[in-house]
């Protein structure tokens, strides 16, 4: 009998053994020949376009390189990229779906009521990207809102205080807290995100209500009075002039690229202790897109890892990828996003008619038209 | 024999092409206007079945937010009218009846803004007048002591300083033609009779005068109104918005809304047309005869001491128009970063070899160049041809065709932009360069029709009657007769839509996609999503485009051709 068991357990070992042989291999042969497939199909398409509200130039020409080598693209590849701000990207795409009329394959953008929307309406073209159980974990982990295949979410960031040393008044500025913000030397002097046309600025609203309470942002606005800008870059500039030295919601990854650029500058980045909002930025593929393999393609990339170290050396955001070695140099401005505390928001309760609710308070508090 | 004269005039080549022409134009300008319309009653939110509704009229228009816009609107362009009314009257008369010294010379610069873009002008003063960092700020605390800033232009004087120098040459052409036309024999009058320089000029000069001020008054009032470039740059980041600020912002931020969009747009065209109406109807009929059949040139009034004062006055707006704007772009796009003063030791012309590398303004230029020179000679073939219809034709709809190719004139580029996007986005001419194109030839064929229209008005029609009697086809005469008459007016119109297509910005920027920038865009893209010393080098090189042109214009039209 014991004989007879340790023949069978020796059979069933040496079964799944071949079993095991034979499954792996043949399962990552399917997968390349999908992804052969998928990059043929994509060369014969020509070219792809996506739409988003963060990439920079030199961002681009990293993903650029690195999409071409990494699936042999050849030069008559276009690979094109719109860059605008959150509220233009939406309704360029939300444009283009109400005409039929379609440019843009892929969207990448930090508005997941679009997203919601449009997936409700079937514009989104349903598609799970193979690299994506590789994101799962911190998604969950972070609370943010998915929907695949409609979309996915490989990336976040947060909205923090920046600020200028070298501004007169400036150089003893410490912020630990959303509350440090509150501080009448600031008064003129500060700045506050467009929340009118963006969903990302909404949302850091809301959770900085959830968190610090309904008065907050009034109390911000009454003392410091700040002038209101839409895009970080912009917001940034003027940070770095000292026309406006502190700006409480801005991107740690702005700050990196600045500093890559001018290492004389002096900024501070604070990471307040009662958390921030983490934005998850969704990606989908348009439904009737002209380039839907060469779409695929890029979401397939962008997801990868090799993808995603352009992407996070070029804007030093989060990367959502499990296992991601965040670039020492970003490092230093954006830490790792399981590191960092979050603020609660009720992103499922964050509709369209709320972003307008919080869009119209802000409106009132700011006496803004 | 009658029937078979009757339809070859009818299937003639004259017919065939300024009817055609005729229905085209109609065409370009109703179509979006209709569309416009149409959006604003047709409610459609995303993912919603669509149904008709005033809503957007009485819900959205008369909201307390927008109300506040409107409010915005009026008192900027009033405002704006009202100085530029002022420098341009001046300037006028002190160049036109005055002997100021450097006339000659300083008549040039001083219509220099009028071929700049005022968003790259209020971008020029934000370098000058922003807070903490501005120039003039910087150089005035430092003179008188100051600890606080004495200048911003962050506000609605800020908005209307810059829309008034920018428009001041409107003003100026407006009264200076009616002022060089006059006849000096009722100033004599007035002086013989004991009138002093300044009692002649107040109660004779200006009243007779009054109709082109009045003119030039209403053209900068309903500019101004639907000017977007300035409001845009000096309003918003700091809580003030107009109308065609909220225009945009509602096709472009997240609570997009396109039928509230045509509604205001719809509230905006309807106010400036009625301004350009008004004029139609009340101002230009009250326009006096001072030309007189005799020979006759002007004669010049001795300001004695008082001539420095106006010198110094013109000066003055030459510095504030043209030389610091320009003086403090020029600085910050050849600094590597800005900080608000001019550090000589860290200068570069790194900003403008990043310019001319990076592929968007790359091409932004190139783009510009491309739609200039196709929508400058479209808009004068057009012209041309309306002009004819209008002028020489016979046809009964003559006076329909006058009214409806002059109706853009009224319409804010922003208003028809939104109204060309809405027709043409089912079309294959979405997301083209080809979109850009019917805009701006929509828009600005008036222009054009306006130069060929007085060229042809001075040549008799006797001409043509004699070539056709002799004849001559109607295309032949055309192309022997009139066109070598026509040239210079058709070259010096080819050259001014050539300049106003190189700084275009509100039609652009609502129509533009990716890879189909043009340079006010790119201007305006460097601004949101670059440096403030590359957006500079942008904007110089889009100012050195268009001086380059102006030039050009000059030396061939003069500033007769601009004369109202």
């Amino acid at each position: 009998m014991t004989s007879w068991r340790r023949i069978l357990q020796v059979a069933m070992g040496g079964a799944w053994v071949v079993a095991a042989a034979l499954t792996g291999p043949i399962t990552t042969r399917a997968a390349d020949s999908d992804l052969a497939r998928l990059i043929e199909a994509a060369k014969q398409e020509g070219e792809v376009h996506y739409i988003d509200a963060l990439n920079q130039p030199k961002t681009q020409t990293l993903l650029d390189r690195a999409f071409r080598q990494k699936y042999g693209l050849p030069d008559s590849f276009k690979f094109t990229h719109t860059l605008r701000g959150t509220g233009e990207v939406v309704a360029s795409v939300q444009q283009e779906i109400k005409a039929g009329q379609h440019t843009i394959d892929v969207v990448w953008v930090g508005a997941p009521a679009f997203f919601k929307a449009a997936a409700k309406d079937g514009a989104l073209l349903p598609y799970l990207p193979t690299e994506w159980k590789r994101y799962e974990g911190s998604v969950k982990r972070g609370g943010i809102e998915v929907d695949p295949p409609n979309w996915v979410v490989p990336a976040a960031y947060a909205f923090v205080p920046v600020w200028n040393r070298k501004c007169p008044g400036f150089a003893n500025v410490h912020i630990r807290s959303w509350k440090d913000l509150l501080n009448p030397a600031f008064r003129g002097k500060s700045q506050i995100g467009d929340v009118r046309k963006s969903f990302t600025f909404a949302a850091t609203w809301s959770g900085i209500e959830g968190t610090l309470g309904k008065d907050f942002m009034p109390r911000y606005v009454e003392i410091t009075e700040p002038a209101i800008f839409f895009r970080t870059e912009e917001s940034l500039q003027k940070v770095m002039s000292c026309e406006y030295p502190i700006q409480p919601w801005q991107l740690s990854g702005r700050v990196y690229q600045r500093v890559q650029e001018d290492a004389t500058l002096d900024l501070g980045v604070a990471w307040p202790e009662e958390g921030v909002v983490l934005l998850g930025v969704p990606m989908a593929i348009v439904k009737g897109s002209k380039h839907p393999n060469a779409a695929k393609l890029l979401v397939e990339f962008l997801l990868s890892e090799d993808g995603m170290k352009a992407f996070i050396t070029g804007e030093g955001v989060f990367s959502l990828r499990e296992g991601f070695q965040v670039p020492a140099a970003v490092k230093k401005f954006t830490p790792d996003v399981a590191s960092v505390k979050t603020m609660p928001v009720n992103w499922s309760a964050l509709t369209i008619p709320e972003v307008r609710r919080i869009q119209g308070e802000f409106r009132k508090i700011l006496r803004v038209d | 024999m009658a029937v078979r004269r009757r339809a070859r005039a009818w299937l003639g080549t004259e017919a065939l092409l300024t009817g055609g022409t005729g229905v085209v134009v109609a065409a370009l300008v109703l179509i979006p206007v209709a569309m416009l319309l149409y959006t604003s009653l047709r409610v459609e939110e995303f993912g919603e079945a669509p149904y008709f509704s005033l809503e957007k009229y009485t819900e959205f228009v008369l909201s307390p937010r927008i109300l506040r816009s409107i409010g915005n609107t009026l008192l900027v362009s009033a405002g704006a009218t009202l100085l530029a009314g002022t420098f341009g009257t001046a300037l006028a008369w002190t160049h036109a009846r005055t002997n100021m010294p450097g006339r000659r010379l300083l008549e040039p610069v001083t219509l220099i803004p009028f071929f700049l873009s005022p968003y790259v002008g209020a971008i020029a003063w934000s370098y000058l007048a922003a807070p903490r960092v501005g120039l003039l700020n910087g150089w005035i605390r430092g003179l008188l002591n100051l600890s606080s800033d004495p200048l911003s232009v962050y506000n609605r004087w800020g908005i209307i300083w810059v829309l008034a120098l920018f428009f001041t040459p409107v003003m100026y052409l407006f009264v200076t033609g009616s002022l060089r036309r006059m006849d000096p024999a009722l100033e004599e009058s007035a002086r013989t009779s004991g009138s002093g320089v300044f009692e002649t000029t107040r109660r004779v000069t200006l009243p007779l005068v009054s109709p082109a001020i009045f003119s030039g008054a209403i053209l900068v009032f309903v500019s101004c109104a639907g000017e977007f470039g300035v409001p845009l740059a000096l309003g918003t980041p700091y809580k003030i918005e107009t109308m065609t600020t909220q225009i945009y912002n509602l096709t472009g931020g997240s609570a997009i809304d396109y039928n509230a969009s045509a509604a205001l747009s719809t509230v905006l065209a309807a106010l400036t047309v009625t301004f350009i109406f008004i004029h139609r109807r009340v101002v230009l009929p009250r326009a006096y005869t001072t030309i007189t059949g005799k020979g006759y040139r002007p004669s010049l009034v001795d300001l004695g001491r008082w001539r420095y004062a106006a010198l110094a006055f013109n000066v003055f707006y030459l510095l504030m128009a043209v030389i610091l704007p320009l003086s403090a772009m020029f600085l910050v796009s050849i600094s590597v970063r800005w900080e608000g003063r001019f550090e000589p030791g860290a200068l570069t012309l790194a900003n403008y070899s990043y310019v001319f590398t990076y592929p968007l303004s790359a091409r932004a230029v190139w783009n510009s160049v491309k739609l200039a020179a196709a929508g400058a000679t479209i808009c004068m073939v057009l012209a041309m041809l309306v002009a004819y219809a209008i002028h020489r034709g016979r046809g009964r709809g003559r006076a329909l065709l006058d009214f409806v190719s002059s109706l853009p004139v009224g319409f804010p580029g922003i208003v028809l932009a939104m109204g060309i996007l809405i027709t043409y986005i089912r079309t294959p001419l979405y997301s083209t360069l080809w979109i850009l194109l019917v805009g701006y030839i929509t828009r600005y064929m008036p222009y054009g029709q306006r130069m060929v229209s007085s060229a042809l008005l001075s040549l008799s029609p006797e001409l043509d009657q004699s070539s056709r009697t002799s004849g001559a086809s109607w295309l032949t005469t055309v192309r022997r007769i009139s066109l070598p008459l026509l040239k210079p007016g058709i070259l010096a119109g080819w050259l001014l839509l050539f300049v106003i297509f190189l700084r275009e910005f509100p039609i652009s920027v609502l129509l533009y996609k990716g890879g189909l920038e043009v340079l006010s865009v790119a201007v305006w893209y460097f601004v949101e999503h670059e440096s403030a010393v590359r957006a500079a080098a942008v904007a110089m090189v889009q100012v050195l485009l268009v001086l380059v042109a102006t030039i050009l214009f000059r030396r061939l039209a003069g500033t007769d051709e601009l004369s109202a």
